[in-house]
């Protein structure tokens, strides 16, 4: 086995990673061929780099001349603000914020950060991948259903990098003007007791710690979104960031329901202050009107090109698309794990959270994570487990697990205790 | 846009500061990858006006945002039809006369002409992929400009480098 040039470039520029170094330094030893290469390379950037040093001289002591420059970007800028190339950035109205207040909140905080950040992708990404859909053929009328959960692993850096990318490559862009959204049914929220909950199809835990009791049950009637996109600006768009791959002339004029349903979450509390949340819901689902064809849209949703490489490479092997959901899982808080075969997404709030805690006039401290409230008791130990919450899809239904306070191994035992 | 209060102008005052103490940088930068100034003015306002609507409070580095910014505007811009027409015209004017365009301040030295014309001969990619990394760019960040898997970055680059070498010997 030999190694290509450009990995050894790579080692040469010191971009591989340490096992990866390693492994080429290993190599080298015994390899007399890769060796011969190495120093070519080497050679080669001797021969350049005093050429390309002085160029880049001759650049940085260019003398620019700023004499109103200022003015003539001070016309640019009223220039645009007329044209409206540009608008201020948006408030994401989509489907996603007005499902905030909807129990399986974890889920949709994970989403709103992630597209709250990415102006364009909460549009595309935001609505299209939320119940990654599968459109095959023929039907007039498809119905989608989130049965699965996929995650695409993403570190904070890949966030910011969308972000980057984005601002630099386009600069802001406004939401609704990439398509219309119309909310046809709007949540509602009752209390009601368990036993009405059950009949409603609740599943309680079969474990549940010692001393824990109901002490709320929520019913948040399902809603309905009617989207559709502008295609041209989309495409636009696309082209603007330097994809190759246009949305599919299928979707040009057709509407997206998305229509979620009851969602029910009960509420307990331990002696201590501790709590817990459990909701349940039937999965969100997306119908569209009309054929579309789902290979070119999902090549086009996978070749968006602010999508950093290695994120479109885990794309490209999500197997199965249809009825699958696929969630960010941003490295150092989420994490996909498998409980009786059944994968479910863990947010843990550790010590890398940021919270902070206030004593309010009750007497009771108020912890912040993440910028959320989460209201503890004087003797919670922080640390220990401080909020985490767990996500599933199991036969058509999604559940999510929250707690405050309770410790992992705890938590899962209830969450097995659901699946 | 919002009514011009005093807030909005003491954000333009300070975005001005900001302006004055990075456009020569953003000039430089953009002469160094384009090698010439032909364009360099109007792509470091666009960068500017970018960096104006992101609002330069949402970004953490200014400099390196800016510079950042500008690679990628480069890049696109070099391939785009107005580029061409730009070129194809200066060296049309050129050849014609036998001197460099005054505007093009930067490619006066002989030896800086001379080391373009080498860099010219390797397509827009090759010749970004050997400028951005002498100026430290890492394959991340070059992958991100080009728009190529961070894997193949070494590649182009060990191919353009040996294509440079060549043209350098062949020159000698």
């Amino acid at each position: 086995m030999h190694y290509n040039e450009g990995m050894l470039q790579s080692y040469l520029d010191n971009q591989l990673s340490y096992e990866e170094k390693l492994g080429v330094e290993d190599h080298l030893k015994e390899c007399v061929s890769c060796r011969d290469t190495l120093d070519l390379l080497a050679e080669e950037d001797q021969k350049i780099s005093s050429q390309i040093k002085a160029y880049s001289k001759a650049a940085a002591s260019f003398e620019v001349n700023m004499a109103g420059k200022w003015q003539d970007f001070m016309t640019l800028v009223q220039h645009e603000n007329q044209d409206q190339g540009f608008l201020d950035p948006p408030a994401p109205k989509s489907a996603e914020e007005n499902r905030e207040k909807r129990s399986w909140k974890i889920m949709n905080k994970k989403w709103q950060r992630w597209v709250a950040g990415v102006a364009a992708v909460a549009v595309i990404c935001g609505v299209f991948t939320l119940p990654t859909v599968q459109m095959a053929a023929a039907q007039l009328l498809k119905v989608f259903r989130v049965e699965q959960i996929e995650t695409v692993k993403m570190t904070p850096e890949d966030v910011r990098e969308i972000v980057e990318k984005i601002q630099s490559e386009v600069g802001t862009v406004d939401l609704r003007s990439f398509g219309k959204l119309e909310v046809l049914k709007t949540s509602e929220y009752e209390s009601i007791n368990m036993g009405a909950a059950k009949e409603k199809g609740f599943i309680e835990p079969g474990y549940l710690p010692e001393g824990v009791s109901v002490s709320d049950v929520e019913l948040h009637s399902g809603e309905k979104v009617e989207f559709s996109l502008d295609v041209d600006k989309v495409n636009q768009l696309i082209k603007q960031l330097g994809g190759n791959t246009p949305l599919p002339e299928g979707i040009r004029g057709k509407a997206f329901t998305l229509e979620t349903f009851d969602a029910i979450s009960g509420k307990y509390q331990l002696a201590d202050g501790r709590s817990l949340k459990i909701s349940q819901t039937k999965s969100p689902r997306l119908e569209v009107d009309g054929d579309i064809d789902s290979q070119q849209l999902m090549k086009s949703l996978w070749d968006f090109p602010f999508l950093p490489e290695n994120i479109k490479d885990q794309l490209k092997q999500v197997s199965s698309l249809e009825n699958t959901v696929v969630l960010p899982e941003v490295e150092g808080e989420t994490e996909r794990i498998n409980i009786n075969g059944i994968t479910v997404l863990r947010t843990v709030y550790n010590q890398r959270s940021e919270v902070t805690m206030e004593i309010t006039e009750d007497g009771n401290e108020e912890m912040i994570v993440n910028g959320e409230q989460v209201r503890v008791r004087r003797d919670f130990e922080a640390g220990n487990g401080s909020a985490n919450s767990y996500l599933w899809v199991k036969d058509g239904r999604l559940f999510v697990v929250e707690s405050s306070g309770l410790n992992q191994a705890e938590v899962e035992k209830i969450v097995e205790s659901l699946l | 846009m919002q009514g011009k209060g005093q807030m909005e102008n003491k954000k333009e005052e300070q975005f001005k500061g900001l302006f004055e103490m990075y456009y020569p940088a953003v000039i430089r930068h953009l002469l160094y990858l384009l090698g010439s100034n032909q364009g360099a003015e109007d792509l470091a306002q666009e960068v500017f006006l970018r960096l104006y609507f992101v609002g330069a409070d949402n970004v953490e580095h200014p400099r390196s945002w800016l510079l950042k910014t500008a690679s990628n505007l480069a890049y696109n811009f070099m391939s785009s039809e107005r580029s061409r027409r730009l070129r194809e015209q200066r060296q049309a004017l050129e050849s014609e006369r036998n001197v460099v365009l005054l505007e093009n301040k930067f490619l006066l030295k002989e030896e800086i002409r001379h080391l373009k014309n080498i860099l010219d001969t390797l397509g827009d990619r090759d010749r970004m992929a050997v400028l951005l990394r002498a100026d430290g760019y890492s394959y991340r960040e070059i992958a991100q400009v080009l728009k190529i898997p961070e894997t193949s970055v070494g590649t182009v680059i060990a191919r353009a480098k040996k294509k440079l070498c060549l043209e350098l010997e062949r020159e000698q």
